[in-house]
């Protein structure tokens, strides 16, 4: 009786203090959520976003055309054997733009791209008319007839292989964006049109194959020092970032590998607010 | 009763002749057939994975699965319809134009339509007919049961010849029938095989779907259907926009119109044929290369490779019998 009395006051102790560590972790956690950047080197309490990497939601604004003048977010897609400065581009009988080379998007029921979390395709992906229903990011817009859409999913549903959820990091008002799981669909058709690209998964394997490749992989990485086969490859996405107002843009191109639309290239204009906060949902 | 032995007299046997035993045969152990039982089992084992045998057979698997689609009836049948609406839509597409005695340069993207239509049509019409006609043979392959797995088993065959091969070499005596057993079962696996998977109507069926397909699987072929497609859609995307104002009878307007409104699943069809064709390029090299396999070796193609098969088996089996250790034949 006297050595549980005796106990008490210690365990007293230790739990306040276990308490007060976990709640200051979670604090700690929460807070560098709601300032939407994981790291914190250089606090900036006017926008709420900080270097590092911006966690939350980029909210998209509509594409307008105003004669020749192209604003907010947009899409175009140049031709084989064209570049992305002068094209030939597809000429979008849906869209005015450009004379329909260019098409403007609309935000989606999300309001735009969340990053460290995906925003998949819904199952199923399309309706019996080959019209994208994935309506998250953006709205599903017309292209030749048939509405197309972008999800970001953790397996690609194109070239296969699991990819990293989008992050955007912000260094020197400059972003640099992982988009690799940045994938349109179009007429029952998946294209990957992420910045890096993902390494396709989709070559021909024997039975066990792919299982004898893993256990290769987590032999040669923990007993012959191999690095681990890269995932993506290429470019990533580039932007710019403006603190006091929080406006972005986000650019890149993407070459399509496989498909019916091989050798294409789809130029993406992203533009709007970066709204920090929380995670997509998995 | 005393007087008995003497009856009898002492007994005086003569001395016994020394039993002479035959000595026994010395066993004999067959060195050559067992050392070229080895040699079949490490190229059994070894040729497979060196020659790649298992990626070409997985790429001829996964060119089988992905075209299924494609080669069903239904399939075919709407591709022949889309191809039918594309005609009217490009007949009326004509008689509006000689109706309406409408300038060129007044729909650029028109022009350019009817300037390729008939080749498009063309292409796309060969295009159908090569895969309906390859349909037969196509079954006939895709009916080939476990054909993903004869690598795995030629290099299954290929590991007992290796080991029977050192028991029969090396090892004791009451192990060699054991293992020559075990050879003659894998080499009869090997040889069966082609007779009790259709490998046989299959390869035969592969061999010749291999030439059609030929124009077919090519990236040149690839393009162009990428460029005929790029024609379409945008003669579609003119159709519903600027040429609708355009006064047409009811004959052009019913094959432009059934264009236009059927242009979501003819695009669909088409985009995933195309789909298909590219991504396995790739797929049918490799199983060109796999029917050039059995070339090296004075077979015909991919019809030699099940002979190929019973041939390698038959050897095991022979080698593994003539193999067996036994008594040296008696010497006068």
């Amino acid at each position: 009786m006297n050595r549980n009395r005796g106990a008490r006051p210690t365990q007293v102790v230790t739990m306040v203090v276990a308490v007060i560590l976990v709640a200051g972790a979670l604090a700690a956690c929460s807070s560098g959520q709601k300032s939407g950047a994981k790291s914190n080197p250089k606090a900036n309490t006017t926008s709420g976003a900080n270097a590092g990497e911006l966690v939350g939601l980029f909210r998209l604004t509509p594409g307008a055309a105003k004669g020749n003048q192209i604003t907010g977010t947009w899409f175009r897609m140049v031709q084989p054997q064209g570049d992305a400065q002068h094209g030939p581009y597809m000429i979008n009988a849906n869209s005015r733009a450009d004379g329909g080379q260019v098409t403007l998007l609309k935000p989606g029921t999300s309001g735009g791209l969340r990053t460290e979390g995906y925003q998949s395709e819904p199952t199923p992906a399309f309706d019996s008319g080959g019209h994208s229903l994935a309506d998250a990011i953006t709205t599903p817009t017309p292209f030749f007839g048939v509405n197309f859409s972008i999800s970001t999913n953790r397996v690609d549903p194109q070239t296969k292989p699991a990819v990293a959820p989008p992050t955007v990091t912000l260094k020197d008002g400059k972003l640099t964006a992982d988009l690799a799981s940045w994938s349109a669909s179009w007429n029952k058709q998946n294209f990957n049109q992420g910045a890096p690209k993902p390494v396709p998964n989709t070559a021909a394997k024997a039975p066990g194959q792919e299982k004898a490749q893993r256990v290769w992989d987590w032999v040669a990485g923990k007993y012959l020092d191999a690095a681990p086969k890269p995932t993506v490859t290429g470019s990533a996405a580039t932007g710019t970032f403006d603190p006091k107002t929080r406006a972005f843009v986000l650019q890149w191109s993407s070459h399509i590998e496989g498909g019916p639309f091989n050798g294409f290239t789809g130029l993406w204009h992203l533009e709007g607010i970066f709204e920090p906060g929380q995670r997509a949902p998995g | 009763m005393s007087a008995l032995p003497q009856i009898l007299g002492p007994l005086d046997l003569p001395q016994a002749p020394p039993v002479t035993r035959a000595a026994a045969t010395p066993m004999r152990r067959p060195k050559a057939p067992a050392l070229a039982l080895l040699a079949l089992g490490v190229v059994l084992t070894f040729g497979p994975i060196v020659g790649g045998l298992f990626a070409k057979v997985a790429s001829g698997k996964q060119l089988i699965d992905q075209f299924a689609p494609h080669m069903e009836a239904d399939a075919l049948a709407r591709d022949n319809t889309d191809l039918a609406r594309l005609r009217r839509g490009a007949a009326g597409v004509d008689g509006v134009y000689l109706r309406q005695r409408l300038p060129e340069g007044r729909f650029p993207i028109l022009d350019e339509y009817r300037r390729q239509a008939s080749g498009i049509d063309g292409r796309a019409t060969n295009l159908l007919d090569r895969v309906e006609a390859a349909g037969p043979d196509y079954r006939r392959v895709a009916a080939i049961g476990g054909f993903d797995r004869v690598p795995f088993l030629i290099v299954a065959c290929g590991l007992v010849a290796i080991y029977g091969s050192c028991v029969l070499l090396f090892g004791r005596r009451n192990r060699a029938r054991w293992a020559v057993g075990l050879m003659m079962l894998a080499g009869a696996a090997l040889s069966m095989y082609p007779f009790l998977s259709d490998l046989r109507t299959g390869a035969h069926a592969g061999e010749r779907l291999l030439p059609q397909l030929a124009p077919v699987m090519t990236r040149e072929n690839v393009r162009q259907l990428q460029r005929d497609f790029v024609v379409l859609v945008e003669a579609d995307g003119e159709l519903e926009t600027g040429f609708r104002k355009v006064p047409r009878n009811a004959t052009a307007a019913a094959g432009i119109t059934a264009m236009v409104n059927a242009w979501p699943t003819i695009s669909s069809d088409l985009a995933s044929l195309v789909g298909v064709i590219n991504d396995n390029i790739h797929n049918y090299n490799e199983l060109e290369q796999l029917d050039a396999l059995p070339r090296r070796v004075g077979l015909s193609g991919l019809a030699g490779l099940p002979w190929l098969l019973v041939g390698v088996g038959s050897a095991c089996a022979g080698l593994s019998v003539a193999a067996l250790p036994r008594r040296r034949k008696e010497t006068r």
